[in-house]
């Protein structure tokens, strides 16, 4: 075989799974602009209120940021969630497979953002919106339809890139 | 403070590394002496020791103001968890890799003479080139010193519960010997490019072979470890992760087999270089694949796209950069050399264009699902099992069938060869179907497979030891290579075995019913919990009676919740007889009090991984005698 083709073979191989791997990168980040309905639920708030889907019925964007005192995460977005409460943005927790105690306390000790806290101890609801895992903040439009899916650690960047224009649209 | 001074250390250690590159690439070019790059190995590997000790010290300390160790351990894990879960995420892993690439420069230039102190320099030089590319990776993007400033956390997330185990602590440093030493062949391939011919095709053989032995005992601990812990009883899932440990390991058994020819042929030389070059570019795609977040597996480290970015552009890189290279140079074969199709070198020729065949069909069903994922718009498959073993079994099959007729051949052509041949594979074939009708008193088609893989293995090797017996030396050479391919046939056994004669069945039982299984009776006799410092879990007793010979013996799998990780783990378990492995999983208590519970026999299943034992001590074996009777 010239050497020419154990050149242009392998780099032409790596070259056209490079491109997809690229590709792919970038398309997941888009493949979370997703469009569905809020589950239909029952379950208790922190407090040990009966919860359901009608916390979400009212006519304004919100978010749904998915939260455990386990989670370090959490924590270094949790003084971002407080400046959204601050300008009265809309929050609704979803306390993950999380102790309702440590939850509580953690809300006294660090500050409560959210409206309404929905403890998913089991991660059942977890489970129907397609949680991987804690940080996640879903966006929620005035239909009551998620919009947007961030994974991970939520920051002013994000909220400005990601959030905001489909919030403006 | 003291997470600082690691950080300083990286920084040095990335400098020398950037100065030593570009020092012995100047003198090449403006052909000035400089002074022997190998002493900056050492000074670079005890920056990179120290500052993977810092860490250690961290992680050993509780210091959860650092965020890696705030992110993979927990005050209650135990001590020796804590040690191993350095490498238990994305940023120490990385960092455990450089450190053993270092080891590798430094073992390589201690052991490694040239007349010529130019030429030593610039094999290095290359090695420098992948070292520094990770720590650049490592110091402005993925750095494990990175403090969690301002809100410390005083508890830690915890080190992943399948992570908690005596595997994992040697899994990954062993894995990772096997890929890094694959920089050492890389470099000296480059290095050939440029005219460095001292010795290249011997050092990238033996050198190779110690990397392989690695990465085979690797592939084989985390394959033994899938067995035992994540409770499926399975040993292989073609999981993108272990396939793509398989893809360098494969290339790499190309490549010092093509480097034999060279060696002692003096053709086949481009054909060294570029596998010695796509060993290493497998093992850097291995790395995006696994890090970069973009398949999903048991493996994976975290989701940043950006990370797989620069990695993917650090591949790009280096692929491009020895491609240059490789296409600039001017390496000729010998030309006088001619060989027949009965000869060495055909069969090795044959062996490196299988194994290249196969190492592209598992990249590519391992990679498929990103494709596919484009085309179709976003939905997703995922590749498995059916696929894989609908087409390695049959490359393998002649892998094996050429490699046991492959070693009784000699160089060039040999005389009455077509002869020795035909009659060799009519006995193969005719002890295969005696062995395989006593064994298993049936004939079925994959054990005949089987059983004529492992028997012309076994068959050309105990054939061409008893050709040497006399000629110590000649035997002695051969050693090595003889144990690593029966060990092959070992494995290969296991795994026929395995693949068509276990048995399973899914079982509820009360405590004190019973189910039979093969010739094994299970008795669920009765419950237990049990609490650690880092866990709790729940046990189920079983007594097993063999109803062969009437012995019994107990069996206690668990279910294992871990509070800090609210994670909940199924540990198997599993009594090991000379001929099979009975293997017990829980998977749920209901109600009710019955336990769900699957159990297995695996006859033979250890025989898969002594197989690897056998490969892996008989290139260390290969490797230590050239080295010591050269």
């Amino acid at each position: 075989m010239k050497k020419i083709y154990l050149i242009i073979l392998p780099l032409a191989f790596v070259g056209i799974i490079s491109l997809f791997f690229v590709l792919n990168l970038n398309y997941e980040n888009e493949d979370i602009l997703i469009v569905s309905d809020i589950p239909d639920f029952k379950m208790t708030d922190l407090s040990g209120n009966k919860i359901d889907r009608s916390v979400f019925t009212d006519n304004e964007y919100k978010l749904i940021n998915v939260w455990a005192t386990w989670c370090i995460n959490c924590k270094l977005e949790h003084g971002f969630l407080m400046y959204l409460k601050r300008e009265n943005f809309k929050i609704i927790g979803l306390n993950y497979k999380d102790n309702i105690e440590k939850a509580n306390k953690w809300l006294v000790q660090f500050g409560n953002p959210y409206k309404k806290n929905i403890f998913d101890q089991k991660g059942e609801l977890g489970f129907e919106l397609g949680v991987a895992g804690a940080p996640e903040t879903y966006l929620v439009n005035k239909q009551n339809k998620i919009l947007y899916k961030h994974i991970g650690i939520m920051n002013e960047d994000i909220w400005n890139q990601k959030f905001l224009p489909l919030i403006n649209e | 403070m003291i997470p600082e001074i690691g950080n300083v250390f990286l920084i040095f250690a990335f400098s020398i590394s950037v100065l030593s590159f570009l020092s012995a690439n100047y003198s090449y070019y403006a052909d000035t002496k400089i002074y022997d790059l190998s002493k900056n190995i050492f000074l670079v590997f005890f920056l990179l020791l120290a500052s993977f000790l810092i860490l250690e010290f961290s992680f050993l300390t509780d210091d959860f103001s650092v965020l890696y160790v705030a992110n993979n351990s927990n005050p209650n894990l135990p001590a020796y968890y804590k040690f191993s879960a350095l490498w238990g995420g994305h940023e120490g892993s990385l960092l455990l890799f450089v450190l053993i690439i270092s080891i590798w420069m430094m073992v390589f230039s201690l052991l490694s003479s040239y007349t010529k102190i130019e030429d030593k320099n610039l094999v290095l030089s290359f090695c420098y080139l992948v070292l520094l590319s990770l720590l650049g990776f490592i110091i402005f993007s993925s750095n494990p010193f990175e403090r969690l400033i301002p809100i410390a956390s005083m508890s830690g997330t915890d080190l992943n519960p399948l992570l908690q185990d005596f595997a994992f602590t040697i899994h990954p440093p062993i894995l990772y010997f096997g890929y890094a030493g694959l920089v050492i062949p890389f470099s000296l391939a480059l290095a050939r490019c440029f005219n460095v011919k001292e010795g290249w095709t011997m050092h990238i053989r033996n050198w190779t072979v110690l990397s392989w032995s690695f990465l085979t005992l690797g592939i084989a601990l985390g394959s033994w470890w899938a067995y035992y812990e994540l409770g499926w009883g399975g040993w292989w899932f073609w999981d993108p992760v272990e396939n793509s440990s398989l893809v360098p390991w494969l290339l790499a058994t190309a490549l010092f087999h093509s480097a034999v020819v060279s060696n002692s042929r003096k053709i086949f030389n481009n054909w060294t270089i570029l596998l010695s070059i796509l060993s290493i570019i497998g093992c850097f795609i291995g790395m995006f694949l696994v890090r970069s977040g973009i398949l999903t597996s048991v493996h994976s480290f975290a989701l940043d796209p950006e990370r797989g970015l620069i990695l993917l552009l650090i591949t790009l890189m280096i692929t491009l950069y020895s491609f240059f290279i490789f296409f600039k140079s001017d390496v000729s074969d010998n030309n006088s050399i001619n060989y027949s199709i009965v000869s060495k070198e055909y069969f090795l020729l044959i062996n490196n264009l299988f194994l290249v065949i196969l190492a592209v069909i598992i990249l590519f069903g391992t990679v498929y699902p990103i494709f596919y994922e484009i085309f179709s718009g976003g939905k997703t498959i995922s590749v498995g099992a059916p696929y894989f073993n609908l087409v390695t079994v049959p490359i393998a099959f002649f892998l094996a069938f050429f490699q046991g007729y492959g070693v009784l051949t000699k160089w060039s052509s040999s005389p009455n060869s077509i002869r020795t041949f035909s009659i060799t594979l009519i006995v193969i074939i005719f002890i295969s179907l005696t062995f395989s009708y006593l064994v298993f008193n049936y004939l079925s088609l994959f054990n005949v497979i089987g059983i004529i893989m492992v028997s012309s293995i076994i068959g050309g090797v105990i054939i061409s030891a008893l050709r040497t017996i006399d000629n110590k030396k000649l035997f002695f050479s051969a050693l090595g290579m003889n144990f690593a391919h029966i060990g092959i046939a070992v494995t290969i056994f296991g795994i026929g075995v395995v693949s068509s004669h276990s048995s399973s069945k899914e079982v509820i039982l009360e405590i004190g019913e019973s189910t039979t299984l093969s010739n094994y009776e299970f008795t669920l006799i009765a419950e237990d919990f049990k609490e650690e410092s880092n866990f709790y879990s729940q046990i189920a007793i079983f007594q097993v009676e063999n109803q062969n010979n009437g012995k019994t013996f107990d069996l206690k799998p668990e279910k294992a919740f871990y509070p800090s990780s609210r994670s909940i783990m199924t540990e198997s378990a599993i009594a090991i007889t000379p001929k099979e492995d009975v293997y017990i999983s829980l998977s749920e208590r209901l109600d009710s009090g019955e336990w769900i519970a699957k159990i297995q026999t695996k006859p033979f299943v250890r025989f898969i991984w002594l197989g690897a034992i056998l490969m892996c001590l008989g290139g260390i074996f290969s490797f230590s005698r050239r080295l010591l009777f050269r």
